[in-house]
């Protein structure tokens, strides 16, 4: 079966003054049907950028300058990035890219997925709900929209809308009015979404503000915004972040339960490993806008797994005890894309234990490739070349 | 003391109950007979004192009273038509301005440059020189050239919140652009800044209009207007009887009316300066 998320040499770039940083280099993954994937790394490392960036988000210049990205939902294949060569050129090594162009091309695509078949929960939920508006005003305005979507034809990816098109497609700005009958059955199934959500008083939330609620039960809140849309992939972007520890365990248990039932696919962005190891089912690592390892989660959450990554390792160390702080921090390099050989080899504890000389002068002079360790369990070193075979 | 408070409220909302009043009388044209009859007009005089049966008296074979009633409904039919083009040139040059670079968005720009570059005064006149005199047209433009005002704030406004969390979560959800433009961030956020600007637009519309009556450029004569009234009032003030004592060429019923625009003016930029406190009220305990 063909995976439901397919990403290839995504790469994004971010110009400042003459010099090029990449946030995101070649990141290349799969999300079969069914998959929860969990992105993980330091923050800067490109975990929400690289999410961003492949559903047409970003917003900094020249933002995506290559790759492919393909979503293969059940009724059809999108594929965002295919337009890309037609607006980005390169001269002197440096992108220059139409963006007006690029952002126009992108939003035709984005705007049949987003809401439609992919929901984004942000980090920190207390701000990403209009303050104004009360709860019960976000989700009718969500549950109104997703029927309005429902209704219209999709607009087929690539080809431009024609004008007659883009008129019928028009709707008001405001609420369209919608008969009593309708909004009976609108509060129905926000009331339905809230349950969902494990809120024991839906009426009690629904005439709140956001601010009159804690963060954990804004992040349901969004959780319930995403649900209304009815996804097939859902990404969530640090859904844990700044919740204590009980909030974030009734979180992890909501969403596992929502993962199961609803059979989503999705990825997870997060620094809360525990969190990972429960909801996902792969895990990518990365740092400095790269991937360096991705393999079953079950693998590399395991401490006694034996082939990890020297980043990994240190990851998982930081995350149990200071022992990864005391044995010196990875520090991201955005900027050293150009230079021979590994980025990480100053730090890495592998590269100064093994004494080998053909080893060491790899490290020193060629980018590290993937290896397979075990099956669906790749790692970006050269230390483990002969683990198994090349991917 | 919160009592005393509220009382600062109490002439503004007098103020603009009497010029509701007066608008709604002047609409319904209701007069006592007696102040509709007026002597026939000779050389000599023009102006007739107050009496009993015309309070403030006669000017021009008009009741200054019925006329000062019934240029109430104009200031607000100026105020009115003025507001229209305004809002929309405002809003639609405001949105304009804030989207990503591209050449809508510089002419948005420049089209502000401009506007704000003439001085409005000197625009209109040279409008009244090229195309004459017609106080719908002028007011129409007075409106579009102080648009860029409106969208300058509006353009502020989209910029300030367009890097908020929740924008970029509606944006995540698929909302179309329009609905979060127009109805999240202009509606729920920017309404006290319209709200506050009506107010503003409406007073410089009312003084405005009195401005254009005055210089002879608006409300000609045979229609009513508090600027026409004025204009009266200096031009032939030296021939009344009933004059002040100060300065003999002003006619003082005729004068009432500048009172009555600068009284309403101080109230609706007085509400606008209101509204834009409350704003910063509610940033402050959100």
């Amino acid at each position: 079966m063909k995976p439901l998320l397919e990403v290839e040499n995504l790469t994004v770039a971010i110009q400042r003054q003459n010099q090029l940083l990449y946030p995101a280099y070649r990141v290349q993954f799969e999300v079969e049907v069914g998959e929860f994937v969990g992105i993980v790394g330091e923050s800067g490392s490109g975990k929400t950028v690289t999410i961003l960036s492949l559903l047409g988000l970003e917003n900094f210049y020249p933002g995506v300058i290559g790759g492919q990205v393909r979503f293969r939902f059940r009724d059809g294949e999108v594929s965002i990035l295919d337009r890309l060569d037609d607006f980005v050129r390169f001269q002197n090594g440096m992108p220059h890219k139409n963006v007006i162009g690029w952002r126009r091309s992108i939003h035709r695509i984005s705007r049949n997925l987003l809401g439609r078949k992919v929901a984004i929960i942000l980090q920190d939920s207390q701000k990403t709900l209009n303050p104004f508006l009360k709860i019960h005003q976000h989700l009718r305005e969500m549950i109104l929209h997703n029927v309005e979507t429902a209704r219209q034809p999709q607009n087929p990816p690539g080809r431009p809308l024609s004008l007659m098109s883009f008129v019928r497609r028009q709707q008001p700005a405001f609420d369209t009015p919608v008969s009593p009958v309708a909004l009976d059955a609108v509060q129905e199934e926000a009331i339905r979404l809230l349950r969902r959500v494990q809120f024991r008083e839906p009426m009690r939330v629904m005439n709140a503000y956001p601010h009159e609620l804690s963060g954990g039960m804004c992040q349901r809140i969004s959780i319930a915004l995403a649900l209304a849309t009815r996804p097939e992939f859902l990404v969530l972007d640090e859904p844990t972040t700044g919740l204590d520890v009980t909030l974030q365990a009734s979180l992890t248990d909501l969403l596992f339960e929502i993962r199961q039932r609803e059979s989503m696919s999705g990825i997870v962005i997060s620094h809360d490993l525990p969190f990972i190891s429960r909801i996902t089912d792969r895990v990518v690592v990365m740092f400095s806008g790269e991937i360096w390892e991705i393999g079953p989660v079950k693998e590399i959450m395991h401490p006694e797994f034996p082939w990890k990554h020297p980043y990994t390792r240190f990851l998982l160390q930081s995350a149990t005890s200071h022992q990864g702080a005391r044995n010196g921090v990875f520090v991201p390099r955005l900027e050293q894309r150009k230079r021979k050989g590994c980025i990480l080899r100053a730090e890495c504890p592998l590269y100064r234990q093994v004494k080998k000389a053909a080893f060491r002068k790899k490290c020193d002079t060629r980018w590290p490739e993937f290896f397979q360790v075990y099956p669906r369990h790749h790692i970006r070193c050269w230390a483990f070349e002969n683990e198994g075979s090349v991917k | 003391m919160r009592k005393l408070r509220r009382l600062k409220y109490l002439p503004i909302g007098a103020f603009l109950t009497v010029y509701f009043l007066l608008i709604l009388w002047g609409w319904l044209d209701i007069f006592p007979r007696q102040w509709r009859e007026v002597p026939p007009r000779t050389i000599v005089s023009q102006y007739y004192p107050p009496s009993v049966a015309h309070p403030l008296g006669i000017f021009f074979q008009k009741d200054l009273l019925i006329s000062f009633v019934k240029s109430a409904p104009s200031s607000f039919v100026a105020g009115t038509i003025t507001l229209l083009p305004f809002l929309v040139f405002g809003i639609l040059l405001g949105v304009g301005s804030s989207m990503k670079q591209g050449s809508l968005q510089q002419l948005c720009h420049r089209l502000i440059e401009i506007m704000n570059a003439f001085p409005k005064l000197v625009v209109l006149l040279i409008y009244a020189a090229l195309f004459g005199v017609n106080i719908y047209s002028l007011l129409i433009l007075f409106g579009i050239i102080s648009a860029p005002k409106l969208a300058e704030l509006i353009r502020g406004k989209i910029l300030e919140l367009k890097r908020e969390d929740f924008i970029d979560a509606t944006i995540a959800l698929g909302l179309p652009i329009r609905t979060i433009v127009f109805k999240h961030i202009l509606w729920y956020h920017g309404r006290n800044i319209v709200a506050s600007q009506i107010f503003y637009i409406f007073a410089m519309a009312v003084l405005m209009e009195a401005s254009l009556s005055y210089l002879n450029l608006g409300i000609r004569y045979g229609y009513y207007s508090w600027g026409l009234m004025l204009h009266y009032a200096t031009s032939v003030g030296h021939l009344s009887f009933f004059r002040w004592p100060w300065h003999p060429d002003f006619n003082l019923p005729a004068v009432l009316p500048s009172v009555g625009l600068i009284g309403l003016t101080y109230c609706l930029m007085y509400i606008s300066r209101l509204i834009q406190e409350r704003e910063m009220q509610m940033k402050g305990i959100l």
